[in-house]
């Protein structure tokens, strides 16, 4: 899978968890860009990515996650 | 030894002392054996030992959690050290709830039966804290959030360290364990700042905290004798003393450790401006709300069993729904866990726990809603504005813009209002919450809220009449305190605001020194600011009269008479 490829899925999944049809992200997109995202949406949306991508992040991971890139970077590594 | 105590505050001066005097690396074993010391003088010497083997455990445990080590191994290790640290904690602080329970359901069920009697077991200094601060590292360290010590007597300095003894904050071991080993120099900000906030923290505690005591206390104890009014006003006021009283002991904890260099994460960030109760608790307690957050409510959402659950209700409900429900179970989850550690009992399980969640979660719908309805309007509105843009020319509709910011003003002062009015009932809700918290029981501080309701205007006896205090909490205090009382909150509030105005500026500090740093801080290496840094700002004539002149306040209007030992810290017994 190529990064294009994850980020079009990705978008959708960004765009069904906070509810916004016009959600665009990249890899410098950070929490505070985007207004619902919060602590707790932060796990919700963990937990939607791990679903549609198939992957299981560490707690680790999920707790460092500077920026959407590297989120990114975690699910093509798997 | 209470913490404004003359003996405690020769007890810091010693160690401070000889803290700058010891060689760098003698530093921080030196803090360890303080620490042991104090924790040994402060209750029975004899349960030091319950730190000191749970540290143990703790420390061998994690060291055995190997990377790519067998899953079941891994899992058996990290029960293990949560048995000798979380098992003790609960064995000392919450059978009783379990005995009071049961007496009252016995007692309400079979009048007449016997009941077990209350078992004291006696808990060392902060083992709510303490325990909250090792797990963390334990649940990090399995987690490979962070890596194991391999100093045990680093692990237990941390776990120990004096000042955070007394009441928190609650400590991240990968944010802490470097401050507390690094072997801090004398540095002149870092050791006036840290007296500074000092200063700060006796005049909330001496001057506001311990006077509104007086005030509070027998109305709580005795409500029945008060009108449903005072009883209402009592309820506000242990608010303020709940806050003054412990983020003043906050202030001097955090003091105490920042004159040796080592800053301490923040617990309080004004609260009584939230809004709304989540962001309440976002700025109360700061350490504890975190540690819920990551060692609670992540993992939870994150277990199989929730995420099936999610799974389940989403074929039944949809997507958003199914988030909405598994998101407010684990935050009822949460809130019960908030409300045990505040102690035992079923009062503060409803008043700082369930009480809390049920708040949260129906403004999050109310918002919501709101949120639709507002939607909805600025539609209708934008629908109806496009066919008047339509008849108009562009000039008329150039001119209807200027009118439009001509008006913006006045919007801003509804805002504030608005703002404001939401602050009151964030306050009043809390205050609420905080009645049970204080009350005797979880029945009494129902009883106390049917005062309110049912007995309002109950005759309270003449102001300031000193033969018949009871009845009329105005008499408890004499007028020249309640002065007192009423300028010395006022200047908390105008510290207050303006904290609140230097937290949000970024600002790059001078001398280079180190302050907590904010999430858009760090990025821009900008530090928070706050009152205390508006004070050195002055010129050296001003800064020294607004030092003396506070010094000189909590000495002359501190609360307390010869051979005072400062009351105990509410926080202090968790």
């Amino acid at each position: 899978m190529t990064r294009e490829e994850v980020y079009v899925r990705l978008n959708d999944v960004f765009r069904e968890v906070f509810d916004d049809e016009e959600l665009e992200v990249n890899d410098e997109t950070t929490s505070d860009d985007i207004e619902d995202w919060d602590s707790l949406e932060h796990i919700n949306l963990v937990a939607a990515i791990e679903k549609e991508f198939d992957v299981k992040f560490t707690m680790a991971q999920i707790m460092g996650f500077e920026n959407v890139g590297e989120m990114v970077d975690c699910i093509l590594e798997q | 030894m209470g913490i404004t105590s003359l003996s405690y505050m020769g007890f810091f001066a010693a160690v401070i002392l000889l803290y700058y005097c010891l060689p760098k690396k003698a530093k921080w074993p030196y803090l360890l054996l303080c620490s042991l010391v104090y924790a040994a003088l402060a209750g029975e010497m004899i349960l030091i030992l319950y730190p000191v083997f749970g540290i143990l455990i703790a420390w061998i445990c994690t060291n055995r959690m190997t990377a790519g080590m067998d899953k079941k191994r891994r899992k058996c290790l990290l029960w293990l050290s949560l048995l000798a640290n979380l098992g003790v904690l609960v064995v000392l602080r919450y059978l009783n709830l379990g005995v009071y329970t049961y007496n009252a359901v016995i007692g309400r069920c079979v009048p007449g039966a016997e009941t077990p009697a209350v078992l004291h077991f006696p808990a060392p200094l902060g083992i709510s804290f303490y325990t909250m601060s090792i797990l963390s590292y334990i649940f990090d360290v399995y987690y490979e959030v962070g890596k194991p010590e391999k100093n045990y007597f680093k692990l237990l300095l941390f776990g120990m360290y004096f000042p955070v003894l007394v009441s928190g904050p609650i400590m991240r071991y990968k944010e802490m364990n470097g401050k507390l080993i690094e072997g801090h120099g004398f540095d002149y900000r870092k050791f006036t700042y840290g007296l500074g906030r000092i200063i700060i923290g006796f005049f909330k505690v001496l001057v506001i905290s311990e006077r509104l005591e007086t005030a509070v206390r027998p109305v709580f104890e005795n409500y029945s004798d008060y009108p449903g009014s005072h009883v209402f006003v009592a309820a506000l006021l242990f608010t303020f003393r709940l806050y003054t009283n412990f983020s003043g002991s906050m202030d001097i904890i955090m003091g105490i450790s920042e004159a040796m260099g080592i800053n301490l994460p923040e617990n309080f960030r004004q609260p009584f401006f939230s809004c709304t109760i989540r962001e309440f608790w976002q700025r109360w307690h700061i350490t504890l709300g975190a540690w819920l957050r990551d060692y609670i409510l992540y993992p939870l959402l994150r277990t199989d069993r929730f995420m099936n659950m999610q799974e389940k209700l989403t074929a039944k409900y949809g997507r958003k729904k199914a988030k909405q429900r598994t998101t407010y179970l684990a935050l009822i989850i949460l809130w019960c866990c908030s409300g045990l550690w505040h102690g035992g009992a079923w009062k503060y399980i409803w008043g700082t726990g369930i009480l809390q969640c049920i708040y949260i979660i129906v403004g999050e719908q109310l918002e919501k809603h709101g949120k639709e309805r507002r939607k909805k309007q600025s539609e209708d509105r934008s629908t109806s504005s496009k066919k008047e843009e339509q008849a108009e020319d562009r000039l008329a509709s150039s001119k209807k813009e200027e009118v439009h910011k001509t008006a913006a003003p006045s919007f801003d002062i509804g805002s504030a209002v608005v703002k404001l009015l939401k602050q009151i009932r964030t306050f009043l809700l809390i205050s609420f919450g905080f009645m049970f918290f204080n009350a005797g029981s979880l029945t009494d501080g129902w009883r106390m809220l049917g005062r309110i309701l049912t007995g309002w205007t109950a005759k309270a006896h003449a102001f300031g009449d000193p033969g018949v205090p009871g009845g009329n909490i105005f008499a408890l205090l004499a007028l020249k305190d309640w002065v007192i009382l009423a300028l010395s909150m006022l200047l908390l509030w105008i510290m207050s605001l303006i904290n609140e105005k230097q937290g949000s500026k970024e600002g790059v500090l001078k001398h280079g020194a180190e302050v907590t740093v904010t999430k858009q801080g760090a990025k821009a290496g900008a530090v928070k600011q706050d009152v205390r840094d508006v004070i050195a700002r002055q010129n050296i004539a001003v800064r020294w009269i607004i030092i003396l002149a506070f010094i000189f306040v909590v000495i002359l209007l501190g609360n307390y008479g010869p051979g005072y030992d400062a009351a105990e810290f509410i926080y202090q017994g968790f």
